[in-house]
C-alpha cells in the first residue's frame, strides 16, 4: 500500500538526505533539509527523532554510534537495502501526489 | 527479527532511553555550535536551542510511542492479513473452526461441570473449607460420614481450629397443603448451620444461637423452591405459620435458591437437642451428620490430629477394653465437596480425560490442515522471505492464523457448553445431580481461554517450526509449477494423523471397555427379583404414632389389605430399609447370646430391616432353612429374627443357627427362627452388606415403612392407587415417593452409563475426526503426486496400482497408530481397573472391535482421495512438468 500522502512527507525528506549524504546524524539531517531548502522546509526535533526511530524499527535505516569533525560523539544513520527501495517508492507516490495537488489547482 | 527486538528493547528499555537521551543531548549541543557561529551570544543561542527544541522528555516519549504504535500496526496487519486469507478459503477457516470449537465445547462443557460438581458447588462461601465429620470403626471395616451428638461436641470445642459447627438430622413431616397432606423432608440443624456453609437468606434472617434449645419457640427457614412452590413466593411470608405434623413453626426466613443443604430438603427447622444427648454414653450412636467450616488457613490434616487425640482421650477414659477400643473407633474430617460429588466424582474424572483427548485430536486435525495450507503457501513465504519478512514475522503470521481460529471456536465454546453442561447434569439421575447447578463463571472463562490458548500453540507451533525450518533454505522453486518429490515433507503432518488415530483408538477401545463393564454389572444378581416391584416409602407422621406399636401395626395391616385388593396385584409387604435407595440403611451392633466377647473384640455388627410375612413372596428371596417372620409373631408373642446366609456363615460356620438368641432389638433376647438368602442392599459394583437381621414389624415399632407391590401388569400405573390405599387407610399419612425397583437398581449405576453414554459419544466424535485428517492428508498426497502418478502410468501402471500405492501410506498410519493406540489402551485399562468394579473383561474384543473399525475408517477415507488420484490423465499429468 503506498502512502499516499502528504503525512509520508518526511519519511522522503529524511530517506533522500540520507541517499544524498550516505551516513548523517539527526542535525545533519536538519541542517541539510533547511540548507537545500532555503530554510523553506523546518524539520522540527521532535517529529525527527521518532520518524528516524519508526525506520530503524522498520528496517530501512541503521544508526551507529560514530565521531564528528568537531570530535563530538553522535549516531549516524544511513539507509539499508529496504530503505532505498523504500525511497524509490516514496518519490514515485510523491510526484503522483504533486501531480494531482497541481491538477486541482490549475483547475479553472 | 523485528519481534525479538522488540522484545529485547522491553527489558533494555533503559539502555535504550539513555542512547536517545545523549543523541538529543549532542543534537542541541550542535544547534547551539552553529548559532554561536552564526555570531549569537553562548547563552542567547541556548536559550534558543532549548525554546526550539521544547522539552527532550516528550520528545523522548514521542519515539517510545512509535513502538507501541508500530507493534499494533503489525497486529493489526497480521489480523487483517489472516482474516483476508480465510475469506479467501472460507471452507479451510469453516472446517478448522468446527473442528477447535467441538473440541473446546466438549471441553468447556464437561469442564464447567467438573467445576459446578468438584470445584465449587453454587451456594457454598469457600468450599474448601469447609468439612464434613467422618466416624470409622477400623476393626469392623466400618467408615462413614455420619457422628454422635458427643463426636460433634467434641469437634465444634476445637474452636481455635473451627470457626463454625453444626449437626443436623433428617426430619420427615408431613404438612397440609390445601387441604391435601404433603410430604416435608425438614432438615433438624443447629444454629450456627448456615454459618458454616456461607449461606444467607433472601428473606428475613436464620438461626440465631439458642434458637436450636429445646422449648425455645418452633422456627422455620424455607428453601427457596418450597417456598416458590407453597407459598407462591409471596414476600409476606415472614411471621406466618407452618404446619408440620400439626406442629406450628414460624417462618423466619427464605433461604437463597442457589443453597440446598442437605439435599432434598424443603425446610430447615432447629434441632433442639436436649443435654442428655451430650451424654458420653451416647457416643457410639452415629444418627447425625455434622459439617465444620475451618478457620482460614487451617488444613484438614491440622483438624484431624486434633481429632485424633481426641478420639485417643475417649478411649483412654473408656478403658481400652471397652467397645471403641476393641473395635479401633476414630473420628476424622474429610472435604465436604468429596462427600456430596459421591458417586459423580469418578465418572467425571474420566471424562475429564476424556475431553481432553478429544482436544488433542481436534487440535492435531487443524495443525495438519495447517501444515497442508502451508505446503500450498511455501511460495507465498518463500516469496514474502525474499522481500525481507523475518522468520519471527512468519511465525508471528501462523500463530496470528492459529489465534484467530481459536478464538473464534472459543467464542462458540462459552457459548454453548455450559449449555451442554446443564444438559449434561440434567441427564444424571436426579438424586446425583440435586443441588448442583453450572454457571459460566470465572473459573470457566479462564479454563475455555487456555484451552483455546493451548489448542492455538499446538494447532500453530508444528507448522510455524516447519516454515522456520525451511526460511534458511531459499526455495521459490518449491511449489512452483515443477514438482515432483518432496513426499518426505509430509512427515510431521503423517505425525499428526498417526496421534490421533491413536488417541481416537484409546477413547473408542475406552468405550467398548466401559459398555462391557456396564453388561456384566447389569447381570449381577441382586438376590432378588425386582422386575414388577413398585415401592410406595411412608415416613411416620405424627408423635403418638410414631410411639404407638398398635397403630402403626392396624396402619399397616390395613394398607396392605388396600393394597392386596388391587387387580393385577400378585404379592403385598413392607420392609425398612428398601434395598438400593441410596437415602436408606442401617446397621446395628448385636450380642449372641452365651457367646462372651474375648479380648479385643468388638462384638457383632449387621444391617438390620424390619419386613412383614409375604415380604420373601414380594422379593423371591429363598428361604434356606427354619422359617420366615409369621404372621403368628405378635407383639405378645416371644422376639423372633432371620438372619441371612452372611450371617450364618460368620457366626456359625459349621452349625445351625436356628434356636440361637441374639441381643439387638427388642429387650428380650431374640430367636432365631430362619435362615434366608443373602441380597446386594445397595450397589451392584460392590458388594456392600454386612449381613442382615430382619425382624418382625409387628414386634417393634420404626419411623416408616416401604410398601412393596409385585405386579403382573405395568408397574407404572400403580402410582396412584398405591398413593390412595395409604391415605384411605390414614388420613395423616402420605407416600413421599413412589418408584419401582428397576429405576433404583438402574439408578444405582447411573454413574457408569453416564461414562459409557458420553464415551460414546466422544469416541464417536474422535472418528470422525480422525476420518477427516486422514481424508485430507491423503487427499493433499493424492495431488502432490499426481506428477509421479503420471509417470508411473505412463509406464504402464494399472489403477489399481496406483491405488495401492497411495493407499500403503495411509494403512501404514493407521496401523502405526492403532499399534500406539493399543499399548496406550492396555495401560488405561490397567490404571482404571484399580477404581472400578467389574471393569477388565472384554478387553480382547474391545481391542479387536476398535482395530477393526478404525481400519474401515482408515480405508474409507483414504480409499476416495487414492480413487480419485488414479483417474488422471497421464499425459496431462507429464504436461504440467
Amino acid at each position: 500500500m503506498a502512502k499516499n500522502d502528504l503525512q509520508g512527507a518526511l519519511d522522503l525528506l529524511i530517506l533522500k538526505t540520507l541517499s544524498q549524504l550516505g551516513s548523517m546524524h539527526g542535525y545533519g539531517i536538519v541542517a541539510h533539509i533547511g540548507a537545500v531548502s532555503d530554510e523553506l522546509l523546518n524539520v522540527e526535533e521532535g517529529s525527527l527523532y521518532p520518524a528516524l526511530h519508526r525506520m530503524e524499527q522498520s528496517g530501512w535505516i541503521r544508526s551507529e554510534w560514530a565521531v564528528t569533525e568537531a570530535s563530538r560523539k553522535a549516531r549516524y544513520y544511513s539507509l539499508t537495502v529496504a530503505g532505498k527501495k523504500q525511497l524509490a517508492d516514496r518519490e514515485k507516490s510523491w510526484q503522483q501526489v504533486v501531480k494531482g495537488v497541481q491538477a486541482i489547482l490549475r483547475f479553472a | 527479527m523485528g519481534l525479538f527486538r522488540r522484545i529485547a528493547a522491553l527489558t533494555h528499555r533503559s539502555d535504550l532511553d539513555r542512547n536517545i537521551e545523549s543523541e538529543l543531548r549532542e543534537h542541541m549541543r550542535m544547534l547551539i555550535d552553529a548559532m554561536v557561529a552564526k555570531g549569537m551570544s553562548r547563552e542567547e543561542a541556548t536559550r534558543y536551542a532549548r525554546l526550539r527544541f521544547g522539552n527532550p522528555t516528550v520528545v523522548k516519549e514521542r519515539v517510545d510511542a512509535e513502538d507501541t504504535a508500530r507493534f499494533l500496526d503489525n497486529m493489526l496487519r497480521d489480523i487483517r492479513y489472516a482474516i483476508r486469507g480465510f475469506v479467501r478459503n472460507p471452507g479451510f477457516a469453516i472446517v478448522a473452526i468446527i473442528t477447535l470449537a467441538l473440541g473446546i465445547g466438549a471441553n468447556t462443557a464437561i469442564f464447567s461441570v467438573v467445576n459446578a460438581v468438584l470445584r465449587h458447588p453454587a451456594g457454598i462461601d469457600h468450599p474448601e473449607r469447609v468439612v464434613i465429620e467422618n466416624t470409622r470403626y477400623r476393626k469392623l471395616g466400618m467408615d462413614f460420614p455420619g457422628v454422635s451428638v458427643p463426636d460433634y461436641a467434641d469437634a465444634a470445642s476445637l474452636n481455635k481450629l473451627v470457626e463454625a459447627a453444626a449437626i443436623s438430622r433428617n426430619g420427615s413431616f408431613n404438612t397440609q397443603v390445601v387441604g391435601r397432606v404433603e410430604h416435608v423432608n425438614a432438615g433438624q440443624v443447629s444454629s450456627q448451620w448456615f454459618q458454616v456453609f456461607g449461606a444467607r437468606p433472601v428473606l428475613g434472617r436464620t438461626f440465631t444461637s439458642g434458637e436450636d434449645e429445646p422449648n425455645s419457640g418452633p422456627v422455620a427457614v424455607l428453601n427457596y423452591s418450597f417456598w416458590q412452590r407453597d407459598f407462591g413466593g409471596s414476600r409476606d411470608v415472614l411471621g406466618r405459620t407452618l404446619l408440620l405434623d400439626q406442629k406450628p413453626y414460624k417462618i423466619i426466613g427464605v433461604m437463597r435458591s442457589d443453597f440446598g443443604w442437605p439435599r432434598g430438603d424443603q425446610v430447615w427447622i432447629p434441632i433442639a437437642l436436649a443435654p442428655k444427648e451430650f451424654d458420653l454414653r451416647n457416643r457410639f450412636n452415629e444418627g447425625s451428620k455434622a459439617v465444620l467450616r475451618l478457620r482460614p488457613g487451617v488444613s484438614i490434616a491440622q483438624l484431624n490430629a486434633a481429632l485424633d487425640q481426641k478420639s485417643r482421650a475417649e478411649i483412654r477414659r473408656e478403658g481400652s477394653q471397652a467397645f471403641g477400643g476393641r473395635a479401633q473407633w476414630s473420628m476424622y474430617g474429610s472435604q465436604l465437596i468429596e462427600f456430596a460429588a459421591g458417586p459423580l466424582r469418578k465418572p467425571l474424572f474420566v471424562l475429564f480425560g476424556v475431553v481432553i483427548f478429544v482436544l488433542l485430536i481436534a487440535s492435531a486435525n487443524v495443525a495438519g490442515l495447517f501444515l497442508a495450507r502451508a505446503s500450498s503457501r511455501t511460495r507465498e513465504f518463500s516469496i514474502r522471505t525474499a522481500l525481507g519478512a523475518t522468520a519471527g514475522a512468519i511465525v508471528r503470521q501462523t500463530l496470528t492464523e492459529t489465534l484467530l481460529l481459536a478464538g473464534a471456536a472459543s467464542i462458540i465454546g462459552i457459548a454453548a457448553g455450559p449449555l451442554f453442561g446443564k444438559l449434561l447434569l440434567w441427564l444424571i439421575p436426579h438424586s446425583l445431580a440435586e443441588g448442583y447447578e453450572v454457571h459460566l463463571d470465572p473459573a470457566v472463562l479462564a479454563f475455555t481461554a487456555a484451552a483455546g490458548l493451548l489448542t492455538a500453540l499446538i494447532a500453530g507451533l508444528g507448522p510455524a517450526f516447519r516454515l522456520l525450518h525451511r526460511h534458511n533454505t531459499f526455495r521459490l522453486h518449491e511449489g512452483s509449477r515443477s514438482t515432483t518429490a518432496s513426499i518426505e515433507k509430509q512427515r510431521l503432518r503423517s505425525a499428526f494423523v498417526i496421534g490421533e488415530v491413536a488417541l481416537a483408538f484409546v477413547l473408542l477401545a475406552g468405550a467398548g471397555l466401559f459398555l462391557a463393564s456396564l453388561r456384566q454389572l447389569q447381570r449381577v444378581d441382586p438376590g432378588f427379583n425386582p422386575h414388577g416391584i413398585t415401592a410406595a416409602t411412608v415416613f411416620y407422621s405424627g408423635p403418638e404414632f410414631l410411639k404407638s406399636q398398635e397403630r402403626q401395626a392396624t396402619f399397616m395391616g390395613s394398607v396392605l389389605g388396600n393394597l392386596a385388593a388391587q387387580p393385577g396385584v400378585t404379592a403385598v409387604a413392607a420392609i425398612d430399609p428398601l434395598p438400593f435407595d441410596p437415602t436408606q440403611g442401617g446397621s446395628s451392633s448385636f450380642g449372641i447370646v452365651g457367646r462372651p466377647l474375648g479380648p479385643n473384640d468388638p462384638g457383632a455388627h449387621s444391617n438390620i430391616a424390619f419386613a412383614t410375612p409375604d415380604y420373601l413372596k414380594v422379593m423371591q428371596i429363598p428361604l434356606l432353612a427354619g422359617r420366615w417372620i409369621s404372621p403368628e409373631d405378635r407383639a405378645d408373642t416371644e422376639p423372633v429374627v432371620v438372619i441371612d446366609s452372611r450371617l450364618a456363615k460368620r457366626y456359625w460356620p459349621n452349625q445351625s443357627p436356628i434356636g440361637q438368641h441374639l441381643n439387638g432389638n427388642s429387650k428380650k433376647p431374640e430367636l432365631i427362627v430362619g435362615v434366608v438368602a443373602t441380597i446386594r442392599n445397595s450397589s451392584l459394583e460392590n458388594d456392600t452388606s454386612d449381613g442382615f437381621r430382619y425382624y418382625a414389624y409387628s414386634q417393634s415399632t420404626d419411623r416408616g415403612a416401604n410398601f412393596l407391590v409385585r405386579t403382573s401388569s405395568d408397574p407404572g400405573t400403580l402410582t396412584q392407587a398405591m398413593q390412595r390405599a395409604i391415605s384411605s387407610a390414614d388420613g395423616a399419612q402420605t407416600a413421599s415417593q413412589i418408584q419401582t425397583l428397576d429405576s433404583l437398581i438402574s439408578g444405582s449405576l447411573a454413574g457408569r452409563r453416564l461414562i459409557v453414554d458420553m464415551l460414546t459419544a466422544f469416541a464417536s466424535l474422535a472418528l470422525i475426526l480422525a476420518i477427516v485428517g486422514i481424508y485430507g492428508l491423503i487427499s493433499y498426497i493424492g495431488t502432490q503426486r499426481t506428477n509421479e502418478v503420471g509417470i508411473r502410468m505412463a509406464l504402464g501402471a494399472r489403477r489399481f496400482d496406483v491405488i495401492w500405492l497411495i493407499m500403503t501410506d495411509a494403512l501404514t498410519w493407521v496401523g502405526a497408530g492403532i499399534g500406539i493406540g493399543a499399548v496406550l489402551a492396555y495401560v488405561a485399562e490397567r490404571l482404571l481397573r484399580q477404581s472400578f468394579a467389574d471393569f477388565g473383561p472384554g478387553v480382547a474384543s474391545s481391542l479387536i472391535i476398535a482395530s477393526l473399525a478404525l481400519g474401515l475408517v482408515g480405508v474409507i477415507a483414504a480409499l476416495l482421495p487414492a480413487k480419485r488420484a488414479s483417474t488422471i490423465n497421464p499425459v496431462e499429468a507429464l504436461r504440467t512438468e
